[in-house]
Parts: C-alpha cells; sequence; structure tokens
C-alpha cells in the first residue's frame, strides 16, 4: 500500500473496477452495455490486460456508485468484504447490504488514514477458539469466562464494549446508525483483521450485548462473516455459541446469582424492584436480565411473559426504584459516531495536513458537523500542546 | 425466540391468554385460574342470558312453549356459538323441568361446563401437535388442576347476580402492575 509508483498498474485499477463492480452487484454484461463495448472487454480490463480510457472509467464509476478519483487515488484503499457478506443467506435485503458497505468503506477509510500516517493496527486477538464437537454451551461459558479473566475485566459490569474492542483487543469497530433490524456484522480480513459494525439506533444495553454476540465470532468462528438481524431463530451451532458467550461474557452466572441472592434474600416474589436492582448491578437491560435469570434457574420459565402481561416494567418505575442516575452510554455514541482511535488518526491527518476536512468527511461517511466534532479537539489540543509532555518515540 | 404454541392458537385471544398462562410457570395456578374466569365470562357473556332469564321466568304452563320461546330466540342470534350453546343448555334445562332461577342458574353453568370443556381440549390439542412433548404435558397437568378447583356453578351465580349481566367488554384481567408485584420465585 505504500508503493512509491505515481501511476496505478492495469491490474491494480482492473481489480479495483471489479471490487466496486462487485459492490454494486453488476453483472460485467451489464457493465460492458454501460461503456457499449462487449462483455470481453470488462474481463479484459479486469484482468489488467487492456488500459481503461478516461471516458470509460467516468462512466463505470457512474455506475458503480463511486467516483474516478476514488478508483485512481493511490492511497484508496479497496477492500472486498462486501460479496464475502452477499454470500450469506439474510444479506439479499437491501438494509443489510447498504449496512455491509457501510462496514467496507469505513474499515477502507481507517485503513487509508493509518497507511498516509505510517501507524500499524496493533492485533491483540484473543487466541481462536474453534467450535468442538459435543455442547456448544459449556464451551462457550469457558471461552467467555477466560476472556474475561484475559482481559482483566474481573466481575464487574461491561460498560464500554466499544472501548473494549477497540482499544483492548484491537479490533475494528464502528457505531453507525442502521436499519432497526440489522443489530450487527462481522467481517475478518486477512489484511485489515476484524470488523464490527454496530446499530448506533439502539440502546446503550443491546449495543453491548451485539458487540459481545460478534466478538464470540471473533473468538470462534474468525473467518465466517455475519450480519445479526432482529427476529432471527438462531439454530446453527456457531449462534447458539454465539449468543451463549454473549450472555456469559457480559453477565456471568456466578456474578448473576450472586446479585440475585443478595437482591432477592428472603423474598418470595421476584417483583419489578428486584428486577430494576439487578439490572442495574450488571448493567444489563431489564428483558436480558430477567431472560439470564429463567436461564440460571433463578425464576421461573415465563418470567418475562409475566411481566409483560401485567404492564411491563416502565421507565418511570427505573427512576422510582434508582433516581434520575445518568444512563451510561458508549464512549463513542457520546462523542460522535467514531471509535477513539479512528478519531486520533483523523486529527492527525488533519494536523498534518494530509487530508482536508472535506476528504475525511467522505472517507468515515460523515457531515460537516460530525467531522468538526472529531476534528474538535484536535484544534484544543494544538493550542496547549506546549503545556503537555511529548510522547517519546 | 419463539412466542410459544399459544399464538397460533385457533381460539379467541382470551383463551390464548388462558394457554399461555397454563403453559409458564411464572404463572401460580392462582393466576391460571383468574384468567379461566375472565376467558369463560368472555365467551358466555356473549349470549342473550337476560332473554332467557325473561323466558324462564316467564308465566307459561307448559314447557314445550318454553322451549318454543327458546328456539325463537335462537334465530335473533345467528352465528353465535356461546349463544347457541346458552340456548342450548337452557332448552335441556327446561327438558328437565328447571324453570325460573333455577332453570337460568342450570342453564348457565351448563353453558360454562361445555365452554370450558371445549377450550381446554382444544388447546391440549393443539399443544401436542405443536409443543414439546414435555410442555404439553405440563399443560394438560395445569388445566387438570385448575379445573378441578374451579366451581362453575359459583361463577354462573356471580353472573347471574345483578339484574342485569355485565357488557363482555367490561370484563377485565386484573394488571398486577405495582412496583414490588411480581412471580413467584
Amino acid at each position: 500500500m505504500t508503493d512509491t509508483s505515481e501511476r496505478l498498474s492495469n491490474h491494480e485499477i482492473g481489480e479495483r473496477l471489479r471490487l466496486a463492480r462487485e459492490g454494486v452487484k453488476l453483472t460485467q454484461s451489464q457493465a460492458a452495455e454501460v461503456i457499449g463495448a462487449a462483455r470481453t472487454t470488462i474481463v479484459a480490463i479486469e484482468q489488467g490486460k487492456r488500459r481503461i480510457q478516461m471516458d470509460e472509467l467516468q462512466k463505470l464509476a457512474t455506475s458503480y456508485q463511486t467516483s474516478a478519483n476514488v478508483i485512481l487515488r493511490r492511497e484508496a484503499v479497496h477492500l472486498d468484504m462486501v460479496p464475502r457478506f452477499r454470500k450469506l443467506d439474510d444479506s439479499k435485503d437491501i438494509d443489510v447490504e447498504r449496512a455491509t458497505r457501510l462496514l467496507n468503506d469505513l474499515v477502507s477509510a481507517e485503513v487509508e488514514l493509518e497507511n498516509a500516517l505510517g501507524v500499524t493496527r496493533a492485533r491483540n486477538y484473543p487466541p481462536e477458539r474453534p467450535i468442538l464437537p459435543g455442547e456448544v454451551r459449556s464451551q462457550a461459558e469457558q471461552d467467555a469466562q477466560e476472556l474475561r479473566d484475559w482481559l482483566g475485566l474481573g466481575s464487574g459490569p461491561i460498560m464500554d464494549i466499544v472501548s473494549i474492542l477497540d482499544l483492548q483487543l484491537g479490533i475494528r469497530v464502528y457505531v453507525r446508525p442502521l436499519h432497526g433490524k440489522v443489530s450487527g456484522l462481522f467481517a475478518y480480513d486477512e489484511a485489515a483483521g476484524a470488523c464490527i459494525l454496530l446499530n448506533a439506533n439502539h440502546s446503550h444495553e443491546r449495543l453491548t450485548q451485539t458487540g459481545a454476540h460478534e466478538l464470540a465470532h471473533v473468538i470462534s468462528t474468525r473467518h465466517q462473516p455475519e450480519v445479526l438481524t432482529e427476529g432471527e431463530r438462531f439454530a446453527s451451532r456457531e449462534e447458539r455459541y454465539a449468543n451463549i458467550f454473549q450472555r456469559n461474557f457480559i453477565a456471568p452466572a456466578r456474578v448473576v446469582r450472586q446479585r440475585f441472592a443478595e437482591i432477592t434474600a428472603g423474598q418470595s416474589h421476584l417483583t419489578r424492584r428486584h428486577v430494576i436492582l439487578i439490572a442495574h448491578a450488571i448493567s444489563l437491560s431489564r428483558e436480558a436480565t430477567v431472560r439470564r435469570l429463567e436461564e440460571l434457574k433463578l425464576a421461573r420459565e415465563g418470567t418475562w411473559d409475566w411481566f409483560q402481561g401485567n404492564g411491563g416494567i416502565t421507565d418511570a418505575q427505573v427512576r422510582e426504584v434508582l433516581g434520575d442516575i445518568p444512563r451510561p452510554n458508549i464512549s463513542v455514541v457520546l462523542k460522535g459516531m467514531v471509535p477513539p482511535r479512528l478519531a486520533l488518526l483523523a486529527r492527525e491527518a488533519w494536523k498534518q495536513e494530509l487530508y482536508s476536512e472535506g476528504q475525511l468527511a467522505r472517507l468515515l461517511h460523515l457531515d460537516r458537523h460530525g467531522i468538526r466534532e472529531v476534528l474538535d479537539g484536535a484544534e484544543r489540543e494544538e493550542g496547549e500542546a506546549d503545556e503537555l509532555v511529548k510522547i517519546l518515540r | 425466540m419463539s412466542d410459544g404454541p399459544h399464538k397460533s392458537l385457533p381460539l379467541r385471544p382470551h383463551w390464548r391468554t388462558f394457554a399461555q398462562r397454563a403453559a409458564k410457570a411464572a404463572y401460580a395456578l392462582d393466576e391460571v385460574r383468574e384468567t379461566l374466569a375472565y376467558a369463560i365470562k368472555r365467551d358466555v357473556l356473549q349470549a342473550p342470558i337476560s332473554n332467557i332469564r325473561e323466558i324462564m321466568d316467564s308465566d307459561t304452563l307448559f314447557a314445550y312453549m318454553r322451549i318454543e320461546k327458546l328456539e325463537a330466540l335462537r334465530s335473533r342470534h345467528p352465528g353465535s356459538a356461546p349463544a347457541q350453546l346458552a340456548i342450548d343448555c337452557a332448552v335441556a334445562a327446561v327438558g328437565k323441568g328447571l324453570t325460573g332461577q333455577a332453570g337460568t342458574h342450570a342453564a348457565t353453568t351448563m353453558a360454562i361446563e361445555d365452554t370450558t370443556r371445549s377450550a381446554m381440549r382444544s388447546i391440549e390439542e393443539h399443544y401436542q401437535r405443536e409443543a414439546h412433548p414435555r410442555s404439553s404435558r405440563y399443560v394438560r397437568e395445569r388445566q387438570l388442576a385448575v379445573r378441578q378447583q374451579f366451581d362453575c356453578g359459583a361463577l354462573a351465580s356471580e353472573l347471574l347476580s345483578p339484574a342485569k349481566p355485565p357488557p363482555q367488554r367490561a370484563v377485565k384481567l386484573a394488571v398486577r402492575d405495582g412496583l414490588d408485584q411480581g412471580p413467584p420465585r
């Protein structure tokens, strides 16, 4: 990626065009129609056997929903994660398609910024634990506990899954508004590493659950892309593993049992007040808490349905029990949808004048307001630079 | 996550609620019994109980005349299964020589018993088709336990105690939405 030659080779251009074409699901014949040529011409161009003409490039770039500049820029990084997602049965949907494309673009942008600044992302992935024959449950429980120990999380709640994924494990993680039914996406690329996209529209608790679910895929089925959507019936062993891992990683059985025993000591009924307090103690949603209690046989089967059938557990009741405590928020959502490390890269690239504000906004799929929020910190830092101790390298 | 076989139960919503409660351990037997009473009331109150009472209380010397009046009432409620069932039961009560308040009470009690039996059988069959054998056995046992403790005559008396039975829509299931309320542990 740090090739010094000014001009891209025909082969490189061809490869980028192929990825862009596959990204918009056009066939070679359809692409050939766009430039009024035979299909074999597109084949030759994509294989680097024929150099593309500028007018052909512009027409193709338009129909591929990109620009000639993006195709020809030497530093632009082109990944092919979208076609991999297309192999998944549930990724035919337009909203899933849009999300996979966004993930692809964000990963490309981060890798491009890294290349421009000459830095690499340290991968601190836990060892891969393929799903073994036999019972999935015990393996998932054990792996989740091992990872908690490895990360030094102790028995505390997971307050910020994005920081754990991004800063502690070195996984590329992005939080963006997606369609409501898409909870998260996971992809693994040899060059870019593990990449996760989470839905910013979801609540803090749900986002944490999705993050942990995708983390399970990093642990067990690293090389299989995955889309987590609402209302799925999880049948495969991989999905069952991920679900059990997720619950055990966020709310380990021992911790839940302990909190449950402390909070409901001597009581004959599991009341709303108990649920609110336990959910707060383990930082889980009310529904997830009750379902976890059911799973651990601490509550009877159908307890959540009991609450639902009797008016649910409302926010007003939570306020009544806990008062107006500020809701925990994931750092990324709080700070403008760019994870901490990527925000630092963007600021550095902007400070070094490698990229303009507009370029960064396009790269990171942000509007002007969003990119200003990311870069604002850089300006402040510059003002105070003299007072800071320099980092020794 | 699946909602459970109660969602596809081919009965009215109040019977689905009853089936759901019977199938889930979080609902105590008292709560299941409460739902049974609610579901029966929602069904039986669709029947023309006031009209049946009037016919039963009327000054008619011959039983066949009362039956004729009941049969005439049938044509005023076409397509209503609860109404037809209540009229059938009233005809049967008249056939046994019952009239007046005792006749109305017997007819309503019979209608409640029939409704309960029929709904419970449908639920049991549906769970045997749709649910895990363990779950269908559980539903069957809970239904049986509730049925054994359920007094159809008492419910009939409750429905007949006011001068005019309450409208079907007025029958509501109690909601336990207090902060210190919840299912048994």
